[in-house]
């Protein structure tokens, strides 16, 4: 067991910590934020600078964390535009690579993962778009997606839908995933304002009317996308944990200044027991939250994965961000309030909701620990 | 809970009034402040005055009455409530904690009319940092600047000012230039933002020559048990959402109340928020240390209560379509707002535990 990171993924954290703290500045982050934009000049800078590289998943999860520590919002826009590209990697045929994977990896196109609607989000299989086969093995799809991230500005999208009817006890099953361009027609996707947080971000509500979609752009089975979907969240969980993790940490960053200049000035308060303990527990809980992701990334990474280290990271890591700013900024009340930090109080919470809410992970746990080898 | 004869009629009309004028104007207060035909409305019924006593030209309802109304206030606009309470337990409470001169009798009515308003320069309270002062030059105006400042585009502002020995209250009519801040945390109806004061001696009134920090820090104790209705109010509202919602939304064919999670913590802060209704009417009037503790507890409540209810909604509460995240920002500013949370518990600590406890 070896608690270090390696030379080169150490100079990725230290480079991409430089990037944020040059790129993510006071005035940009709180730009982005308020008029609750896309930065595709940040994302072009990302792209070109090489934190979007699926051959180096540890240069792209210690970019993550680091990104998150200094603003979320910009952080997550930074690396998001590949998001979904690991189920066409795992699943996807050559041509699909070839056509939607590679633009991506080149930086000129934008993907999404698009599985949630209106009346399901915990419950995958729950979700009503359908897909429906016409003449000449092409499909038909119709229905709805909401929330879904770069919903208005993606290229394509990984959207998950119904291709035969859901039967009592195997409703996973008859679920298929396909690749949606933007540009078919009968796709239509509005941007939803008014988001607590992660305001950087785009989200949008997506509609479908009969939009043609050819057998080709099915990936994988038709009817196994269930497992697919849930292979991608093994992955992307370890993202979302390091996106809060890197909040958490921030927030801890924050509070050791502010302490600092609170000794600076010869407040009291600075010295106090209660204020170490303070330091003490946020501090002990981000370490706790970055080891339990480390340790699932490098099962995944090793090709590996365990899905309970996965939740148990994606679960405490969300919690560990929340708990973080929650703490710190009931400590420094208005003087933290009037900071960034309010930024990171918004942004922190949908980590316990995204890609499996916590209730999700916890489920996810207590039903797979038992099948787990024991070696874990 | 016991309530008065008062208390029912008073709660009975805060009830309705909220319904039919704050619900629909909820949004927009968020978006461009409170329409003024609003703060007409307020005034007529009393709201904006009800604290202070009548031969003061206040409405003088009894506090318990008082606390009715902000808590039924905050259950639709947490800005509108903690306007109000703005208005009375801090301006009108620290200028009627001194004699009422002609300039203060003059602000107490115009701010009771709803047609001007007011607000206190709190951050010698608020900040542990030390942030910036005001000083009264010995001709008779006030000089400095002040970074937290909520309705920071007050007609009128009241502020202690530093003097050679010590700190004099004061009451600026004019001479405060505001720097409003988009985007704040919370009570975005009211706005916040800084201010530059070079007050000129003709808009000047010295309220109390001495004392002014002690004033305005008793203005803020006695407020406490109103900081804590409304802190209540936004408990009550965002877990009543939470609770209609997860009544109404299914996930894997049932209910969420029917997941017991959910349940248990939903009832649970149900439990504690009926246990802290019962406290705050009960005694959080009744002296310092009451207030104290209804303050540190409710709003500590309102924090846990709407970050609840945003996990009960999942996706949708994310969004303010929802009217949750709202609860969730507000929360967090009450408890900046209404005090230094690390000061509060000190000073609590010291009333249970004794001087020299709660100094290492
Ligand atoms: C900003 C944003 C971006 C998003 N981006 C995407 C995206 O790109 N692609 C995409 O597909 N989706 C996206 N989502 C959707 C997100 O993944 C869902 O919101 C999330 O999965 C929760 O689903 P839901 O909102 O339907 O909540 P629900 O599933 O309705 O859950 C509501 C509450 O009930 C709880 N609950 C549900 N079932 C149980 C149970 N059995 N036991 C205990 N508790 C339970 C949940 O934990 C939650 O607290 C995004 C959401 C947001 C807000």
């Amino acid at each position: 067991m070896d608690f270090d990171l390696p030379d080169d993924v150490r100079a990725m954290k230290k480079k991409a910590r430089e990037f944020a703290v040059r790129e993510f500045t006071p005035e940009i982050a709180a730009k982005f934020d308020e008029e609750e934009n896309y930065p595709d000049d940040i994302r072009r800078k990302a792209f070109s600078e090489g934190y979007i590289d699926m051959s180096n998943p540890w240069g792209m999860l210690v970019a993550m964390e680091e990104f998150c520590r200094v603003d979320a919002g910009l952080g997550l826009s930074a690396i998001v535009p590949a998001f979904g590209s690991e189920v066409v990697m795992l699943f996807g045929s050559e041509e699909q690579k070839k056509n939607y994977l590679e633009p991506v990896m080149r930086g000129e196109k934008i993907s999404g993962f698009a599985i949630t609607d209106s009346g399901a989000g915990s419950d995958v299989a729950g979700i009503s778009a359908t897909l429906q086969k016409v003449d000449g093995g092409d499909y038909l799809l119709n229905g709805q997606k909401t929330f879904i991230t770069n919903g208005a500005i993606a290229d394509h999208f990984y959207l998950l839908a119904r291709s035969s009817p859901a039967m009592p006890d195997k409703r996973h099953r008859g679920l298929t995933m396909v690749v949606v361009e933007s540009r078919m027609e009968g796709f239509r996707a509005t941007q939803l304002k008014g988001k607590l947080g992660m305001r950087a971000t785009n989200t949008a509500e997506l509609t479908f009317n009969n939009v043609r979609i050819p057998a080709a752009n099915v990936i994988g089975e038709e009817g196994r996308a269930f497992y697919y979907v849930m292979t991608f969240f093994n992955i992307s969980r370890i993202y979302v944990a390091a996106q809060a993790l890197g909040i958490a940490q921030g927030a801890l960053d924050r509070l050791k200044s502010y302490i600092a200049s609170l000794k600076a000035s010869g407040r009291p308060i600075a010295s106090l027991e209660s204020t170490q303990f303070l330091v003490a527990e946020v501090a002990s809980r981000v370490e706790a939250a970055r080891l339990l992701t480390y340790r699932a990334a490098s099962y995944l990474f090793k090709f590996n994965p365990d899905p309970v280290a996965t939740s148990i990271a994606k679960y405490y890591a969300a919690e560990t961000a929340t708990y973080a700013v929650t703490r710190v900024l009931e400590f420094m009340g208005a003087d933290g309030i009037t900071t960034d930090l309010e930024r990171a109080y918004r942004d922190a919470k949908i980590m316990e909701i995204w890609e499996g809410t916590s209730e999700v992970e916890k489920l996810i746990i207590a039903r797979m620990i038992d099948q787990r080898e024991d070696a874990r | 809970m016991n309530l008065s004869e008062e208390n029912r009629l008073i709660l009975s009309m805060a009830r309705e009034f909220a319904e039919k004028y704050v619900e629909p104007a909820a949004v927009e207060i968020e978006k461009s402040g409170i329409p003024g035909e609003l703060l007409d409305r307020m005034s007529e019924m009393g709201y904006l005055s009800a604290a202070l006593p009548e031969e003061l030209g206040g409405a003088g309802v009894e506090k318990s009455s008082y606390l009715l109304i902000l808590e039924t206030i905050a259950k639709h606009s947490p800005s509108l409530s903690f306007y109000t309470y703005l208005q009375n337990s801090l301006v009108l409470g620290a200028l009627s904690l001194h004699h009422v001169t002609d300039a203060a009798g003059a602000a107490i009515k115009s701010i009771a009319s709803g047609r001007k308003s007011g607000t206190v320069i709190l951050d010698s309270v608020l900040s542990a940092r030390g942030a910036s002062s005001l000083e009264l030059l010995e001709e008779g105006s006030v000089a400095g600047s002040a970074e937290y400042v909520l309705n920071p585009g007050a007609d009128y502002v009241v502020a202690a000012a530093d003097t050679k020995d010590g700190s004099a209250l004061c009451l600026l009519d004019g001479g405060a230039w505001p720097s409003v801040h988009g985007h704040s945390l919370g009570f975005r109806g009211i706005g916040f933002g800084s201010l530059v004061i070079g007050s000129a001696r003709a808009n000047t009134h010295v309220i109390a020559s001495t004392g002014g920090r002690q004033s305005v820090e008793s203005a803020l104790s006695r407020g406490n048990c109103a900081a804590a209705a409304i802190a209540l109010g936004m408990a009550e509202s965002t877990i009543e959402r939470a609770v209609d919602y997860a009544k109404g939304r299914k996930t894997f064919g049932s209910r969420l109340v029917e997941y017991t999670p959910l349940a248990h913590s939903l009832s649970s802060v149900m439990a504690e928020i009926e246990i802290c209704r019962e406290y705050v009417y009960g005694k959080a009037a009744e002296g310092e240390k009451e207030g104290l503790v209804a303050k540190l507890h409710a709003t500590q409540l309102a924090v846990s209560a709407s970050k609840l209810s945003m996990q009960v909604h999942g996706g949708n509460g994310y969004f303010e379509e929802y009217r949750i995240e709202k609860f969730y920002r507000d929360a967090m500013a009450l408890n900046a707002f209404s005090g230094n949370r690390n000061a509060d518990r000190e000073r609590l600590a010291r009333m249970l535990l004794g001087d020299g406890s709660a100094s290492i």
